[in-house]
């Protein structure tokens, strides 16, 4: 027997004024007495008056769990109130009347609202997911609780929500054109016509167009060329130097002796030391010679003590020193190109690891990204040449990746030796260093992917996408 | 003018600074040693009010001033010397000034500063005091320079209007030659055109054409590439290769100047060495259609000969060295590129200069013919791949998006794919169709020095690279089949028979490899279009 489905029973029913939800209930009731079958001639059923009741064929036969399930879901209709017509666009609405399309729609109290089990419970959980994570990320949630799902047996198969297929996108096909548009140019018609098949002759080519003119285009100038070096000063030889000094501090001694002779400045006192101090004070120093041996030492003193003053105010400050280091490694203007290395590391996990990554990221000036996903990590960092090389020192060098495993995966199942092995395999590979005229990303990004879609996406956003398709095809050779 | 500087410098010792107190202390015992702050030996009684700025160091001083009165005497003495000192100083400048010592010179410039050039009686060493002086006193009037600006500014601004004038792109006038050659070049890339794109059609609609599966089989060949053999190649480091067209010989050029050409399949036996050139050897390539070969040199010229060693012609005319060389396919032409930022096209049987390119501003580098015979792309040290249409002679597109200099560009047989490598590591792939950057392939660790597409059908694409390999990606979706790592130094070139089946590469440690097909023992079915043969 096919499941007959109740003419009355799945229909939508347009709520009139005033018809109350019982009267329809009514309806609905079986007859108290067993179906009677009657069959005419033809074999077609016929009600007693005799006239044929078209049944159409059952509309599912099937026996599959999944599409019974599915009927019975249509059937279940929610009984949702409609308006017949929409009061706002019909121009013989008199408003006057009192409708309110709200009121109308809204449900009566009397009847059941049915809901499908667990609406209520998902939408809430997606809305809480939305708010606090936003959209991408919500959907991103809601697949990795499908891929959890995925793993209990105990759930219905039939209550998993498959999500809407997209449509594939067809590989565009490439358009051959009739003819290339640089040929177009010279052919008189236009379109090669059977010059394929055929000869050429100077009729289907524009032969004035050829002519013996040669064509000089502006040069463009190159887009990263550092500028030439500033003209270098005068080399002189140490022969040359030293002669130049000494000349110069005898103009300068000349100078003073002018001034002095001319008495606008007062002659230099005499550098007493220990040593000429009976020659040039002799008398007095036979007075008072522990007075002045004082005033001599204390005098050699200041001498040497003015001279350390004067070179510790030609240093540069602390600030003046780390700011002309900061410069010379990562603001170096000489060089506008700016040079990038990916990296495919096979587990990026160990938190003390990802640490290290991103803060060297950031204080080396580097921008890029670093894209952690199941299968492998990806990092790319754009830079200055010595930024560069401290980070691909770090990343080759410095980092030991065979340790650099998540803990708590190794202390979980340390009787278990293949987790050992596992932190063995991990190794870092540079893919590829180069340089580009601008860095495609404005910061250090660190985004972990559930989906490798999603990390290709991290990259397509940047315009990168090429670094990603190279570092999951590269294996090491 | 500040007679008293020991405010700038603490602790200074007065003996040491030369611009000391100005007011000699009338009646001191000479000190025995550096006092350091002699306001405070000074008595306090005798403090004349210190002139002009040193009036807002010393705050006592204002105190003073109303008190003392500065007696005639001593203001004489104070004006005097002030007028000392600035004589003093006066000639401190004049000496630092520069005057000319060259007598033409000296009397250009009075005439500059409109003084007269010659006094009665004056030789040039009074003319060069007196140019001193004149000098000394504008330049305290502070008026020196600006005579000496104003002069210049009026000498200088001609030349500019003659370059903005230069309206771009402008034409010049070629040989006569030219016109035919265009004319004929004209003819055979249509008619190779038109056939390049009913067979596209044609595999693209016929049912019994299966190109997935032809490509597929392609890249499988490729993967399955292997160090075939090696051998040294000369003494010093190669720099090109190329294979003949039916692929029975290799020549390769090195630095030392000597092109040699091998015997294939192994390449152990030399059937000839070209000697000729003066300076190293920068490309060599064989002709698609003749038993000929090209080479360019860095002295400034390219030669062509015949495959048993003979000379047949010298092509003269650059004015810096020769980077690379090509030949049209139709044979009859060959293109050069040098450092002296053009391109030349020549004429191989008269050996005339048909064309004389410019247009980039640098050197340029790497020169390539499309397939079809209508294009030819250019790219030079200005980071630029420029595309040429042969006939019209105009530049049809200007690729930029390297931005190191671009050292290879190379056309793909489909006709309107053109692949550059360059000093960025990058090779950029651009479609002449589409006019723009198709994809970008991160290819390798350090500059790529060649690239080249599989002569058949595009399926795949090599590139050679200074990290010591070569990458071979495939020319679908450009990612990498095989990495071809052997060589000990750089690679410099290499080149791809024309039926696909083995590649050749030279490198800096002067020797040759050649890379086949390992997977040459398993029998394929033929499927359509993917024999050896050339398709046309």
């Amino acid at each position: 027997m096919g499941y007959r489905q109740d003419p009355e029973f799945p229909t939508i029913i347009n709520y009139l004024l005033g018809q109350t939800p019982t009267e329809t209930m009514a309806v609905q009731q079986k007859p108290a007495k067993a179906p009677v079958l009657r069959v005419d001639a033809l074999g077609r059923e016929i009600d007693e008056h005799g006239n044929v009741i078209s049944v159409t064929k059952p509309s599912n036969l099937s026996t599959l769990k999944v599409n019974i399930n599915k009927q019975k879901k249509d059937a279940f209709q929610i009984l949702k109130p409609q308006l017949e017509v929409n009061p706002e666009e019909n121009p013989h609405f008199d408003p006057r009347m009192g409708i309110d399309k709200n009121k109308i729609l809204r449900p009566k109290r009397m009847s059941f609202q049915f809901v499908e089990e667990g609406k209520w419970t998902r939408d809430a959980e997606s809305l809480k997911l939305r708010s606090q994570f936003g959209e991408a990320k919500a959907r991103e949630l809601k697949v990795k609780q499908a891929h959890l799902a995925k793993a209990r047996d105990d759930i219905n198969p039939n209550l998993i929500e498959v999500s809407e297929r997209a449509p594939r996108k067809e590989k565009p096909k490439e358009i051959i054109p009739d003819v290339e548009w640089w040929d177009a140019a010279v052919l008189t018609n236009g379109v090669y016509g059977d010059i394929a098949d055929g000869a050429i002759t100077d009729s289907d080519l524009k032969t004035e167009k050829l002519t013996h003119y040669i064509e000089h285009p502006r040069p463009i100038e190159p887009p990263a060329e550092a500028a030439p070096p500033p003209p270098q000063p005068l080399k002189l030889t140490k022969r040359e130097q030293k002669k130049l000094r000494t000349q110069r501090r005898l103009a300068k001694e000349k100078e003073k002796q002018e001034m002095i002779r001319q008495g606008l400045l007062e002659p230099p006192k005499a550098k007493v030391k220990m040593s000429n101090l009976m020659k040039v004070l002799g008398s007095e120093a036979t007075q008072d010679p522990t007075k002045l041996e004082k005033e001599i030492r204390t005098a050699a003193a200041e001498r040497e003590q003015a001279h350390t003053d004067r070179n510790a105010a030609r240093k540069l400050t602390p600030a003046e020193k780390r700011e002309k280091k900061e410069r010379k490694l990562f603001d170096d203007p000489t060089t506008i190109e700016t040079i990038v290395s990916v990296y495919k590391i096979n587990k990026l996990s160990h938190p003390k690891t990802r640490f290290k990554v991103e803060m060297n990221a950031r204080e080396n000036r580097l921008t890029g990204c670093s894209v952690m996903t199941d299968e492998m990590s990806v990092v790319v960092v754009e830079g200055k040449s010595k930024a560069i090389k401290r980070y691909g020192k770090l990343m080759l060098r410095r980092i030991n990746w065979a340790e650099a495993v998540k803990k708590d995966e190794k202390e979980g199942e340390e009787e278990d030796d293949d987790e050992e092995e596992n932190g063995g395999n991990n190794k870092c590979w540079l893919v590829w260093q180069g340089s580009v005229a601008k860095p495609s990303f404005h910061r250090f990004l660190v985004q972990e992917c559930l989906t490798e879609s999603a990390a290709k996406k991290v990259f397509t956003d940047a315009g990168v996408a090429h670094y990603w398709d190279l570092a999951v095809n590269y294996t090491e050779d | 003018m500040e007679p008293n500087n020991e405010d700038n410098v603490s602790f200074v010792p007065a003996a040491s600074v030369p611009g000391v107190s100005a007011i000699p202390p009338p009646s001191f015992p000479p000190p025995m040693a550096p006092i350091p702050h002699p306001p405070l030996a000074r008595p306090p009684t005798f403090r004349p009010p210190q002139n002009g700025g040193a009036k807002a160091s010393d705050s006592d001083s204002e105190s003073d001033d109303e008190h003392y009165v500065i007696s005639e005497e001593s203001k004489q003495v104070r004006e005097r010397q002030e007028k000392a000192m600035q004589e003093l100083l006066i000639k401190r400048r004049a000496a630092a000034i520069a005057v000319p010592t060259n007598d033409k010179s000296v009397r250009d410039r009075l005439r500059r500063l409109g003084e007269p050039i010659t006094l009665f009686g004056e030789q040039e060493m009074e003319r060069r005091a007196r140019l001193a002086q004149l000098m000394a006193r504008l330049d305290i009037g502070g008026q020196l320079d600006k005579l000496l600006q104003a002069y210049e500014d009026d000498a200088a601004p001609k030349d500019e209007v003659d370059e903005e004038e230069l309206q771009y792109p402008f034409f010049t006038e070629g040989p006569k030659e030219l016109r035919e050659a265009r004319i004929e070049i004209a003819k055979f890339s249509i008619k190779r055109a038109a056939v390049r794109i009913q067979r596209a059609k044609r595999r693209r609609d016929d049912p019994d054409e299966d190109v997935e599966a032809e490509t597929k089989w392609a890249l499988k060949q490729a993967k399955g590439l292997a160090l075939d053999c090696s051998n040294f190649g000369d003494d010093r480091p190669l720099t090109g290769c190329s294979f003949s067209r039916d692929g029975k010989i290799l020549a390769t050029c090195s630095l030392s100047g000597v092109t040699k050409l091998w015997e294939m399949p192994q390449v152990t036996n030399k059937i000839a060495v070209l000697k000729d050139h003066k300076e190293r050897a920068t490309d060599v390539v064989f002709s698609p259609v003749d038993d000929c070969l090209a080479t360019a040199s860095a002295d400034r010229t390219a030669k062509l000969w015949k495959t048993d060693g003979t000379l047949l012609q010298t092509f003269e005319g650059h004015l810096d060295r020769l980077a690379r060389v090509a030949f049209h396919p139709s044979g009859k032409y060959l293109g050069t590129t040098s450092f002296d930022k053009t391109w030349r096209l020549w004429d191989i049987n008269t050996g005339a200069e048909l064309l004389l390119q410019e247009g980039h501003s640098r050197s340029v580098y790497g020169i390539a013919f499309q397939q079809d015979g209508a294009l030819a792309a250019s790219s030079g040290l200005d980071s630029l791949a420029r595309v040429w249409d042969l006939r019209t002679g105009r530049s049809i597109l200007v690729f930029q998006g390297h931005i190191k200099p671009v050292l290879s560009v190379t056309f793909s047989p489909n006709g309107y794919h053109l692949a550059s490598g360059g000093e960025d590591n990058q090779c950029r792939i651009w479609d002449l169709r589409m006019r723009k950057s198709l994809y970008i392939i991160p290819a390798h660790a350090n500059l790529v020095s060649q690239v080249k597409y599989e002569p058949q059908e595009g399926y795949f694409l090599a590139t050679a690279s200074y990290d010591m390999k070569v990458n071979i990606w495939s020319g679908r979706d450009f990612s990498l089949v095989k990495s071809l790592a052997g060589h000990e130094s750089k690679v410099a070139s290499l080149d791809i028979t024309a039926d696909s089946s083995c590649i050749a590469t030279v490198s800096h440690d002067r020797t040759i490899k050649l890379w086949t097909s390992s997977s040459n023992e398993e029998e394929e079915e033929d499927q359509g279009g993917e024999t050896m043969d050339v398709d046309l």
